[in-house]
C-alpha cells in the first residue's frame, strides 16, 4: 500500500488531472444549465411524497385532495385510466422486426428470438408486479429519463473513461517524462513497479470519477427536484425507448429498478467500463513509452473498434461481438439493463459485455506486464 | 563477484557489445571508452535495464536476472542522465527511492539525512529541486545510489558536465565510497580515472581491449611517448598526442610505433596517452603523421 499511495500522491500532483476534472465539471454544469429545470416534474416531485408512486386508486384519491392547480389537473389527466403497457405486450414483435431489418437468418437470427423470448419473461414478470403502473415523472417521464441517464450519466461515463486512461497513462509515462525510469526501474521494486502504479491509478480514476459524480449529480439534483421519484420504476408506463426500427416502445429492463436503483447499477457499470479502460492504457502505457503516443494510440484504437462493425455485414457474430466492447457499451450507455436495440444480440449485454472485456483485458495486461518485463529500457 | 561470461549485445544486425568477459571483485574499475563504444550499453546490462542477447551476467554465481530484486537490491545506480522530480525536495526524492529500495520508513529517513550530509547538501534538504546546479543535481544521484548501502555502485559518467571544482569533490567522494564494494565507473575523461581507478577496462570496436590495472595498461606504451619543443625535427611516423606550452614554447608529447633515436625526451605515458592512442582512428583531436 505504500507504494500505491506515493503513486496516488504523484497523480493528484498533477495539475492535467484537477484541470480535467474542473473542465469536465465546467461542462456537466452547461449541460445541466442548458436543460433548464421543469415545473411540472418539481411538483410531481413533490406531490409523489405524499401521493406515493404507483398509480392506482390510492394514487388517485390522494392526489384529488391536493390543493387545486393547473399541475395537478395535468397530472390528474395524464395518469386518469393509466394502463399497464406490459399487458398483452408482446415482445417477440420487436425480435422479428430486427431480424427483418438486418436480414438475419441461421443462429443469428435464433439468438435474437431467444433473447426477446427471454425479454418476454422480464416483460410479463413487470406485468405482474405492475411496474408500468409507476409514475415516475407522468407526461414527463421521457424528457427527464433522457436529461438525466442520456445525457448527464452519459458524459460522466465518458469522462470517467477519459479519466481512466489519462490517469493510467500518466502515472505510467510519469518516469519517462521526468527521465527516472533509469532509477526507479532498477531499484530493488524493479518494474513490478508498474503494477502498483496500474493500482493507484485505478483508485484514483474512480475516486476522481465518483468525486466528479457527486458534485455533478449533487448540482442537478439541487436543481432538478426528485422528492418521491427515487422510488418510482424506470419501466414506469410513461417511459419510453426509441429506434428507427420499432420507433417509440416501454422501456423494458431485465430486472425491477427504481430510479435510484438504476441511477447506482448506472454508476456501477460506468466504473467496470472505466475499470476496462484503464487496463485498456495499462497494456498501451507498458507498450509505448510515450504517453501522448500511448494516449493517440487508445484515441485511435477506440475508433477503430467503432468503424470496424459499421463496415462488417449486419447478418454475422462478428457485429454483434463489437457491440460487447468497452467502445460499444460506451455508446449504448442510456439503453443500459435494457434488451439494447438491434446491435445486440445477447441479454444484459452491459454486464456480459464488461464482464467479458475485463477477463479479456486482464490477460492482455498480464501479457503486457510480462513483455514489459522483458522489454530493454533503453 | 560479479562475473560476465560471453555477453553480446545485439539491435538487429548491429552488435553493441561482443563477447564480454568480465570479472568484478571490489574495488573502483574505469570503463574506458569514447563515446559510442559500448560503455552504456554494458552498465544498461549490469542494471538490468537491458538483456544481453547470448552470454550472462552472474552475481556470486547466479543469473542477475533470475535473482531479479535480489540482485537489484545489492546496487546502487547514478545514470548517465539523472532524471528527478524537480518539485520534491532531496530528502523527499531519497525517501521515494527508499521506498522503491524497500527500506522501512524510519531507517529510510535517517539514511536520507547521513546522505544529504555526505553530499553536502545539508542546507538545501528540504528546497525543492527545480533550481539546483548540475553539481548539486549529481551528489543527490550519488546520494540516491548510496541509499541501500549497495555492494555493487554503478556510476556512468557521473563527472559530465561538472566544473572542475565539484569533479574533484566528485572524485574525492567516489573514493571514500569505494571501500568494501565494486563501483563501475564509466567515462571517457581520462582524468578522472588515474586517481581512483583501481582497473581500467577499455572497449574498442564493441569488443574488449583490455582489463587491468592503469599501470599495467600505462606500460603498454612504455619507450614509446616522448615530448618535443620541435615536432617538425621527427622524421619518423608518429602519433601527435598533446601539445602544451612552457616557457613560451609549444611542447608536443607523441607516440612512435617504431624506434626512435632522435632528439626528442622518452617519458613515462599516461592514460591519457594511451586514451588517445588507442581511439586514434575515433578521436578528432588526434593527428597521425606518416
Amino acid at each position: 500500500m505504500r507504494f500505491v499511495r506515493l503513486e496516488i500522491r504523484k497523480i493528484m500532483s498533477s495539475y492535467a488531472i484537477w484541470g480535467f476534472i474542473a473542465l469536465s465539471f465546467a461542462f456537466n454544469v452547461l449541460l445541466i444549465l442548458s436543460k433548464g429545470t421543469d415545473g411540472y416534474s418539481d411538483y410531481i416531485a413533490g406531490v409523489s411524497v405524499e401521493t406515493g408512486v404507483y398509480v392506482d386508486k390510492d394514487f388517485n384519491q390522494k392526489l384529488a385532495a391536493l390543493t387545486q392547480s393547473d399541475y395537478r389537473e395535468r397530472l390528474t389527466w395524464e395518469t386518469a385510466g393509466l394502463k399497464d403497457v406490459f399487458n398483452g405486450y408482446n415482445a417477440e414483435e420487436i425480435a422479428e422486426a430486427y431480424i427483418h431489418a438486418l436480414h438475419l437468418s441461421g443462429n443469428t437470427a435464433e439468438d435474437m428470438r431467444e433473447k426477446y423470448a427471454a425479454l418476454q419473461n422480464s416483460v410479463n414478470e413487470k406485468a405482474q408486479r405492475g411496474d408500468s403502473l409507476s409514475l415516475y415523472f407522468a407526461g414527463s417521464t421521457y424528457e427527464q429519463h433522457k436529461k438525466l441517464f442520456g445525457g448527464l450519466m452519459t458524459a460522466l461515463c465518458r469522462e470517467g473513461v477519459l479519466i481512466a486512461v489519462l490517469t493510467m497513462l500518466l502515472v505510467l509515462g510519469h518516469e519517462h517524462i521526468h527521465r527516472t525510469e533509469q532509477v526507479v526501474y532498477t531499484a530493488k521494486s524493479g518494474r513490478r513497479i508498474v503494477t502498483k502504479k496500474c493500482i493507484a491509478a485505478m483508485l484514483a480514476g474512480f475516486g476522481a470519477y465518483l468525486l466528479l459524480t457527486a458534485f455533478t449529480l449533487a448540482l442537478y439534483f439541487a436543481l432538478n427536484d426528485y422528492g418521491g421519484v427515487w422510488g418510482s420504476n424506470v419501466s414506469s408506463g410513461f417511459n419510453a425507448i426509441q429506434d428507427i426500427v420499432t420507433g417509440f416502445r416501454p422501456f423494458v429492463t431485465w430486472n425491477s429498478f427504481t430510479v435510484f436503483t438504476y441511477l447506482l447499477a448506472t454508476i456501477g457499470i460506468s466504473l467496470g467500463i472505466m475499470f476496462c479502460f484503464s487496463l485498456v492504457g495499462f497494456v498501451a502505457g507498458t507498450s509505448i513509452r510515450n504517453s501522448y503516443i500511448a494516449f493517440l494510440a487508445v484515441f485511435i484504437m477506440s475508433i477503430l473498434f467503432v468503424a470496424i462493425p459499421m463496415m462488417l455485414p449486419g447478418n454475422t457474430y462478428a457485429m454483434f461481438v463489437f457491440t460487447l466492447t468497452p467502445v460499444w457499451l460506451l455508446l449504448k450507455q442510456p439503453l443500459w439493463f435494457t434488451d439494447g436495440g438491434m446491435d445486440v444480440l445477447w441479454r444484459h449485454f452491459e454486464t456480459t459485455g464488461v464482464c467479458l472485456s475485463l477477463a479479456l483485458l486482464l490477460l492482455f495486461a498480464v501479457i503486457a506486464f510480462h513483455k514489459f518485463r522483458k522489454k530493454d529500457i533503453l | 563477484m560479479l562475473l560476465l561470461n560471453n555477453v553480446t549485445k545485439k539491435y538487429g544486425n548491429f552488435t553493441a557489445l561482443k563477447d564480454i568477459n568480465l570479472e568484478f571483485t571490489s574495488g573502483v574499475y574505469a570503463l574506458l571508452a569514447p563515446n559510442g563504444a559500448g560503455k552504456t550499453t554494458l552498465i544498461k546490462m549490469l542494471t538490468t535495464l537491458i538483456f544481453p542477447t547470448k552470454g550472462e551476467i552472474l552475481w556470486n554465481g547466479n543469473e542477475i536476472v533470475k535473482l531479479d530484486s535480489v540482485y537489484r537490491d545489492a546496487i546502487g545506480y547514478l545514470p548517465q542522465e539523472f532524471g528527478y522530480y524537480k518539485n520534491h525536495s532531496p530528502y523527499d526524492f531519497l525517501l521515494y527511492l527508499a521506498a522503491l529500495k524497500g527500506i522501512d520508513r524510519a531507517a529510510a529517513s535517517r539514511k536520507a539525512d547521513e546522505l544529504i550530509e555526505l553530499v553536502s547538501l545539508s542546507d538545501v534538504r528540504n528546497k525543492k529541486m527545480r533550481k539546483f546546479s548540475g553539481g548539486m543535481i549529481q551528489r543527490v544521484g550519488i546520494a540516491q545510489a548510496m541509499l541501500n548501502n549497495p555492494k555493487i555502485l554503478i556510476l556512468d559518467e557521473p563527472t559530465a558536465g561538472l566544473d572542475p571544482k565539484e569533479r574533484v569533490r566528485f572524485r574525492n567522494l567516489i573514493s571514500t565510497l569505494s571501500k568494501d564494494r565494486i563501483v563501475i565507473l564509466s567515462t571517457h575523461i581520462v582524468s578522472d580515472i588515474e586517481t581512483i581507478a583501481n582497473h581500467v577496462i577499455m572497449l574498442k570496436d564493441h569488443k574488449l581491449l583490455c582489463d587491468s590495472s592503469p599501470a599495467s595498461i600505462c606500460e603498454t606504451l612504455a619507450g614509446k611517448v616522448f615530448e618535443t619543443a620541435d615536432i617538425t625535427s621527427v622524421r619518423e611516423p608518429h602519433l601527435t598526442l598533446t601539445e602544451r606550452q612552457e616557457d613560451g614554447r609549444t611542447i608536443t608529447r607523441f607516440a612512435c610505433d617504431v624506434n626512435y633515436f632522435g632528439a626528442a625526451r622518452s617519458v613515462a605515458p599516461n592514460l591519457e596517452d594511451i586514451f588517445l592512442y588507442v581511439y586514434r582512428d575515433e578521436q578528432t583531436v588526434c593527428r597521425e603523421v606518416v
